[in-house]
């Protein structure tokens, strides 16, 4: 089988938890690490390091010139044709913190309108909420339809004359649904709105041709997509990022400074402020790499038809309620059992070896509009196994019967 | 002990049937508890008499530990003078948080909780009942234990824009 062998590249793979073996079922809120990923960071470390762009010692050149690979390999990945169109970030929220105060803020009026929807992961609703708040605009919410689609004509329909930005999540990091984002900049686009896409949940799991989506900015993290923590990225259009005022100002991201005035450096430099994650996005390179090296097609299928799977069983066990039912989904499963809160269910699951997260998922509004405190979430990676799937019903069977 | 020592069978019992589940008709104090990491909601109710506890009410949309811990709470408070209740929730909070616990008799049941000790998110889960009980007893209306386990004010929801 194929999935032994994606297994063994990941070490962490083989602990045990609580004297089980463990059940990762946790891979939306970090993905785990393939040995070439560690040994990356490990080696950038032994040997290679120095600070970027600045030194033009021997490690100083190595050190730049493995960075700027990373942000190389990530932009063809991504379909990105230009590099210097990637700003890299500590995440996805610095990302997005970027446009929303680098780029929307200083064109907010009192009155202005920014539409997000009803199933944002708080990433995606508070920075807008800080910048209206700063400028009087006023954030609009599309709903959600009760099997977790998005409701289309509705967020289309709240698309006006006052609106400065539209912000989508690409697939839904609670649901699992994907959002229909080509058909959504093509509104964005007749209007001249920009859009930007949370793609945290949506680069792991299927490919994404950034620039063919059409939207204005795409937001992403890299510790979801098996690289290090602390690593993510902005694209951004050239020309808008070219209009984009930096956020954080510093080292590294001007081209001359004198106490009269200082010029900033072009994007992607002029946001890229003081010295970076390094490390990690040398691990990200080579978490890109490895990723290269896999029957990506036949890893992500094997993932999907094991997340219907664990959403079939789900589905037919009496009591037990899933969140979100969209056709169109990634293999992450949210539900409530009756009578066994999500925080017990979560604790007992990893007596049994089996890690999955409880709680809110970083999505109050969602929670909110689902009428449910907390959730159990299962969301899967091409690294999980039917056997994997199989333990996790028989640890839930039995922490069901304890209550 | 281990993790499953804090769902051992008394703990289960206590949770499929919390005691002094309900609201107070007549309270003297109510408090609420948040613990928003597992979105736990807590409402305690407290009637005084004499610097007495002479009842205890709550409800709860919470977990089986919020839920055991509280009704496990509330059998050790009744009857008890404020004073003897500061100490033992002190007691309490200072067991499942301290470096060097005291394993203090008087807190009875809830020593059943002492196996989730050192996991940092779910002891938030146990010390929220006697968090907001303390809270409660300081005059505070709402209690968070999301930043520290001892229990702490919510921070204040920010102005709409």
């Amino acid at each position: 089988m194929s999935v032994d062998r994606w297994r063994a590249d990941f070490p962490i793979l083989a602990r045990e938890v609580h004297g089980k073996p463990l059940v990762y079922f946790d891979n939306a809120n970090t993905a785990q690490k393939p040995r070439a990923v560690i040994e990356a960071v490990s080696e950038f470390y032994t040997r290679h390091n120095a600070n970027v762009a600045r030194a033009v010692h021997t490690l100083g050149e190595e050190a730049t010139t493995l960075y700027e690979a990373a942000r190389a390999k990530l932009a063809a990945f991504l379909g990105i044709t230009d590099p210097h169109e990637l700003v890299l970030s500590s995440g996805t929220t610095a990302a997005i913190n970027l446009v929303a105060h680098g780029y929307l803020r200083p064109r907010l009026q009192a009155g202005d309108e920014i539409l997000v929807t009803a199933m944002e992961h708080h990433a995606n609703i508070v920075p807008w909420q800080i910048v209206a708040a700063a400028t009087g605009a006023v954030l609009k919410v599309a709903p959600v339809h009760d099997d977790g689609t998005l409701d289309l004509p509705a967020l289309l329909a709240l698309i006006g004359p006052r609106t400065k930005m539209v912000a989508v999540v690409h697939v839904s990091n609670v649901l699992g649904t994907i959002n229909p984002v080509a058909e959504i900049a093509k509104a964005t686009r007749a209007t001249g709105v920009p859009l930007l896409v949370d793609g945290s949940q949506a680069v792991p799991h299927f490919p994404v041709d950034v620039p063919a989506l059409g939207c204005d900015f795409y937001a992403f993290t890299g510790h979801k997509l098996f690289g290090p923590t602390g690593t993510g990225a902005l694209w951004g259009k050239g020309e808008l990022l070219e209009a984009m005022q930096p956020v954080i100002g510093g080292g590294e991201m001007i081209e001359s400074v004198s106490f009269e005035g200082t010029v900033f450096a072009p994007p992607p430099r002029r946001f890229e402020a003081g010295t970076p994650n390094i490390a990690g996005f040398v691990g990200l390179g080579a978490a890109v790499d490895y990723l290269g090296t896999l029957d990506l097609v036949a890893a992500r299928a094997h993932e999907h038809a094991l997340g219907e799977a664990l959403r079939a069983g789900l589905a037919a066990m009496p009591g037990v309620r899933l969140i979100g039912e969209a056709p169109e989904r990634v293999a992450v499963a949210s539900f409530v059992v009756e009578g066994v809160h999500a925080t017990d269910l979560a604790v007992l699951l990893d007596l049994e070896g089996v890690a999955v997260r409880s709680g809110q998922h970083c999505a109050h509004p969602l929670m909110q509009r689902y009428g449910v405190g907390a959730t159990a979430r299962a969301s899967l990676a091409f690294y999980n196994t039917a056997e994997e799937v199989e333990r996790f019903f028989l640890a839930l069977d039995k922490v069901r019967r304890m209550f | 002990m281990t993790v499953a020592d804090a769902y051992r069978e008394i703990v289960l019992a206590h949770a499929r049937a919390p005691h002094h589940l309900g609201r107070l008709a007549h309270a003297s104090v109510r408090a609420e508890g948040l613990n928003a990491l597992c979105g736990d909601r807590l409402a305690i109710d407290l009637l005084i008499r004499d610097d007495t506890i002479v009842d205890f009410g709550f409800e709860a949309e919470a977990s089986a530990l919020t839920l055991a811990a509280t009704s496990v709470m509330g059998d050790l408070i009744l009857d008890r003078s404020l004073d003897e209740v500061r100490r033992l929730g002190e007691s309490a909070l200072e067991q499942m948080t301290a470096a060097t616990p005291g394993l203090d008799p008087a807190l009875g049941d809830f020593r059943h909780f002492e196996s989730i000790r050192g996991y940092p998110n779910r002891i938030k889960t146990v010390t929220l009942p006697w968090a907001t009980l303390l809270g409660a007893l300081a005059g505070r209306e709402r209690t968070s234990t999301d930043i520290d386990p001892r229990g702490a004010p919510p921070p204040e929801r920010s102005r709409k824009p």
